[in-house]
């Protein structure tokens, strides 16, 4: 118990600082803006790319106009900065012209891109976000425009999240791109975004998404809450977020979906659930979620519901064996053997006879050697990962029982084991049951049977305790709702799913799926 | 939490091995057998199926057979245990076999320990063998040397017994309550072993935990009938149903029993007689019928008529030999106690069974004679 209260302790006490010392930030900053004013185009170029050290990439342009002589200069950062878009949309209208121009002229027909700034500490965050600035000779105001260096991949389909109908769109590495994709599938006014930035250096803009009068605003407050409070230089990855702002960071469960599809997210978004968006990831994260959103595919629903359903099922029961199978097997042959059927003892008995050391080692040893190949997969380039599968597959599998290292049975297990475990829709959620695997067959191997339902005892305990965001985590079963298990099973048909989950508190409750009234008259 | 962190892996390594059981480190009883030695001990025989080839499938069994006495039978289990490799275990065990001498002096004995062990297999067969048990167990038979062993072998033999409703089911569980029911007796299948193979000849009956006498193979189905079994996957019965038709072959029907209605009365009068009467309505197909002409009128009714006299005679013959015995499987004696509670406190039914007015009648009804008339 100590052990979980300790961290959120910390938090408390590094929360209160912040909250003093913005003002005084803040109050420094104007001053400098107000003395700023004074100075002439020269000193106010200095004073700007004072901050930037010598970088050599941020340049200055400065230019004559030829209608009034008067200075203008262009200050932008090379390597972020599109110039074809610096030459036609700012060059090129103030030179290339019949009439002759000015500056002023200029604003007027400038597109709607170019923004009128006072405030000089805002030079540094424009000039990262790839504007390029244009300085006048009148130094108490500057302008903007953006214009960014257009590097995005195109839209594919996720490779980790792939499904067999539906949109084959993943999210990419952009986010006014992830954002466009979000909408384009929620075209409704109350879809709100809201930008935060984290990380004092990196300035990593985060999408916060709700459906304004679904989502409860309790999780929006509670996210924006927690993310706001993050203190760091540097935020890296989503992940950094995801370990930031989880409730449980020892739990091996993942509390936040993440996902790189924007069907599923504009699904969670209409299911009442908040959205976070990173720039320069294509990962999504989701919340609150339960247990059951992680073995949901959008593939389900495109599927006939029976069918949908029975994957669903499958699903499900593909949890319970990568978890328990090894460590059923465990028990079964070291502790309650009774329980296999007659026909199938002696078979057996005689693939076991000859193995020589207990079952526990001999699990132990093909897990560790599976997941040896799975990480080896995913790090080698394509070419040379058939080499693994050769390896892997042949040497591993035929070779070790013909040695009489393992016994064929044990592959069998293994093998099954692992298949279940990569059908998990969530790749976080697969590698939780991966690594559970192994308290479990510990336990198996000291306590037979026992040590299973003990295991089972001590996840079911920890998952109705989880509560991620303010919901409960393994709702619809800890608090038990009939109604909702219609979307945690088994899949219901469209016109069946005319509620929203009670775990996430969603405004409205009732989503007016009343798809077949046709059929009523 | 540091304690519990420290407690935890030590908790896991101390707790070694002490109630594990491998299974590749035990040897599997499949079949068991009782005997008692000249000078009254108890001889334990049990076959052990040895795989030899690794190979899944393929794998050639070999049975071992071990003996072993001692003065009750899990003396003798223990002293088995000491002479074999690795740990015996018996709860896949398959078959338990009583010689018949062990079996006129009392099975509950030696079935005690397996009651009493949690891990014991209650679902095995259990039989007596004419002669020796542990005769049956060492023969080398024709049959196992295909399939699991000696074990699986005699329990095939006896489930195939069943199924032609030559014996009753019954394995170690259903026995029990039975056995110390002072209501009702039981009946176990009946071995003899041949030369290369086994047949089961019939049942022996039992009178409280012990044998008392054998019902031979064809009228071992007319007690099966009798006991109610509704109908087995192939309950057939050839009965001689005229008598000097040439060829001799002509003189018999072969009936499959389809549907078997029992009505079991007991009847208790003021003055304390007892008497029983079993009726059974049976639906039957005629598998075999050399004669031929079922078609003709009054043909099939003829045949129900001969059948009902025959079956019911040996009906008869089935029960005087039970009173002769003193065993009583129906459970007379069980409705006795169930609704007449103060006149059996009287009774003592030891006594009283071999003379009870004790009828039945069998009444066939012929719904099938096969594709052709």
């Amino acid at each position: 118990m100590t052990f979980f209260k300790k961290p959120k302790k910390l938090i408390q006490e590094k929360e209160a600082p912040i909250q003093q010392d913005s003002p005084q930030e803040d109050n420094s900053k104007d001053n400098e803006s107000v003395t700023v004013q004074k100075l002439s185009l020269d000193e106010m170029l200095t004073k700007v790319k004072e901050p930037f050290s010598a970088t050599e990439d941020l340049l200055t342009h400065e230019i004559e106009l030829p209608s009034d002589k008067s200075r203008i200069a262009l200050l932008y950062i090379e390597s972020i900065v599109d110039k074809q878009l610096v030459q036609s949309m700012i060059l090129n209208p103030l030179f290339v012209t019949d009439k002759e121009i000015n500056f002023a002229s200029f604003k007027q027909m400038a597109s709607i891109d170019l923004k009128k700034h006072t405030e000089i500490k805002q030079v540094q965050e424009l000039l990262l976000q790839s504007n390029t600035l244009i300085f006048t000779e009148d130094t108490s105001c500057f302008y903007a425009m953006s214009t960014p260096v257009k590097t995005q991949r195109d839209i594919t389909e996720p490779d980790n999240e792939t499904i067999i109908r539906g949109a084959h769109e993943g999210f990419i590495e952009n986010l006014s791109m992830n954002l466009a994709l979000v909408r384009k599938r929620l075209k409704t006014p109350r879809l709100t975004v809201k930008y935060l930035q984290v990380g004092k250096e990196t300035h990593t803009t985060i999408a916060l998404l709700y459906v304004d009068n679904i989502c409860d605003p309790e999780h929006v407050k509670e996210v924006d809450k927690r993310i706001k409070s993050i203190e760091a230089d540097a935020v890296y990855t989503p992940g950094n977020i995801e370990e930031s702002i989880e409730d449980k960071p020892f739990s091996f469960f993942p509390q936040m979906l993440s996902t790189e599809r924007p069907d599923r997210v504009a699904a969670n978004l209409m299911e009442g659930r908040v959205a976070l968006i990173y720039d320069t990831s294509p990962t999504a994260h989701v919340m609150p979620v339960n247990f059951f959103s992680f073995y949901q595919s959008v593939d389900d629903y495109n599927k006939r519901w029976h069918i949908g359903s029975f994957f669903r099922f499958v699903r499900i029961m593909g949890f319970f064996i990568a978890m328990g199978l090894p460590a059923v097997y465990i028990a079964i042959v070291s502790f309650h053997f009774e329980v296999i059927p007659f026909g199938l003892i002696l078979l057996i008995k005689s693939s076991l006879e000859d193995i020589p050391y207990p079952p526990l080692f001999e699990a132990l040893l093909m897990e560790l050697t599976i997941e040896l190949i799975r990480e080896a997969s995913i790090r080698l380039p394509t070419r040379i990962g058939s080499t693994i599968a050769i390896v892997g597959g042949l040497v591993i599998g035929d070779a070790v029982v013909k040695a009489g290292l393992v016994s064929n049975l044990m592959i069998i297990v293994v093998a099954i084991t692992a298949i279940a475990a990569y059908i998990v829709p969530s790749n976080e959620m697969s590698a939780a049951v991966r690594i559970l695997r192994f308290p479990f067959m510990v336990a198996a191997a000291t306590l037979g049977f026992l040590g299973i339902v003990f295991g089972f005892l001590i996840l079911i305990f920890h998952l109705c305790r989880l509560y991620t965001f303010g919901s409960p985590y393994f709702a619809p079963i800890a608090p038990l709702n009939l109604a909702d298990l219609k979307d945690a099973f088994i899949r219901a048909p469209f016109w069946k799913q005319n509620t929203r989950p009670k775990d996430v508190t969603a405004q409205k409750v009732d989503n007016a799926n009343h798809t077949r009234k046709w059929d009523k008259s | 939490m540091k304690k519990i962190l420290t407690v935890l892996p030590v908790l896991l390594l101390l707790t070694g091995c002490w109630d594990q059981a491998m299974l590749n480190q035990t040897k599997l009883i499949t079949a068991g057998g009782f005997d008692y030695t000249k000078d009254g001990k108890v001889l334990t025989t049990a076959a052990v199926p040895q795989s030899v080839a690794a190979e899944a499938g393929k794998g050639n069994i070999v049975n071992q057979i071990f003996s072993a006495s001692g003065n009750t039978a899990r003396q003798s289990r223990l002293r088995l245990d000491r002479r074999v490799a690795e740990r015996l275990d018996a709860s896949k065990n398959q078959i338990i076999l009583f010689g018949e001498d062990a079996a006129k002096k009392d099975i509950y004995q030696l079935l005690d320990v397996f009651y009493r062990d949690p891990k014991s297999a209650l679902n095995a067969k259990l039989a007596v063998a004419k002669g020796k048990a542990s005769d049956v167990i060492s023969t080398r038979f024709e049959e196992p040397k295909m399939s699991s062993g000696v074990g699986e072998y005699l329990r095939d033999s006896i489930i195939s017994a069943e199924e032609s409703a030559t014996v009753p089911k019954e394995n170690i569980q259903t026995v029990c309550p039975v056995m110390f029911d002072p209501g009702q007796d039981f009946a176990l299948p009946y071995l003899e072993p041949l030369k290369k193979t086994v047949s089961i000849r019939g049942v022996a009956l039992f009178h409280e935990h012990k044998m008392v006498g054998t019902i031979r193979e064809p009228l071992s189905v007319t007690y099966t009938m009798l006991t109610g079994e509704k109908h087995t996957i192939a309950m057939n019965t050839t009965k001689k149903i005229f008598k000097n038709k040439k060829p001799e072959l002509m003189n018999y029907v072969t009936i499959k029993v389809k549907k078997n209605k029992r009505s079991f009365d007991v009847d208790v009068t003021p003055e304390g007689k007892v008497s029983a009467e079993i009726k059974l309505k049976m639906k039957v197909i005629v598998t075999e019928y050399p004669s031929d002409n079922l078609g003709t009128p009054g043909e099939v009714e003829n045949v129900e008529k001969r059948l009902s006299k025959k079956l019911t005679k040996d009906a008869q013959k089935v029960i005087v030999k039970l009173q002769k015995m003193n065993s009583d499987p129906f459970g007379v004696g069980r409705h006795v106690m169930a609704y007449h509670y103060p006149v059996w406190e009287k009774l003592n039914w030891k006594e009283v069974y071999p003379k009870i007015d004790f009828k039945a009648s069998i009444d066939v009804d012929v719904i099938g004679h096969g594709i052709i008339e």
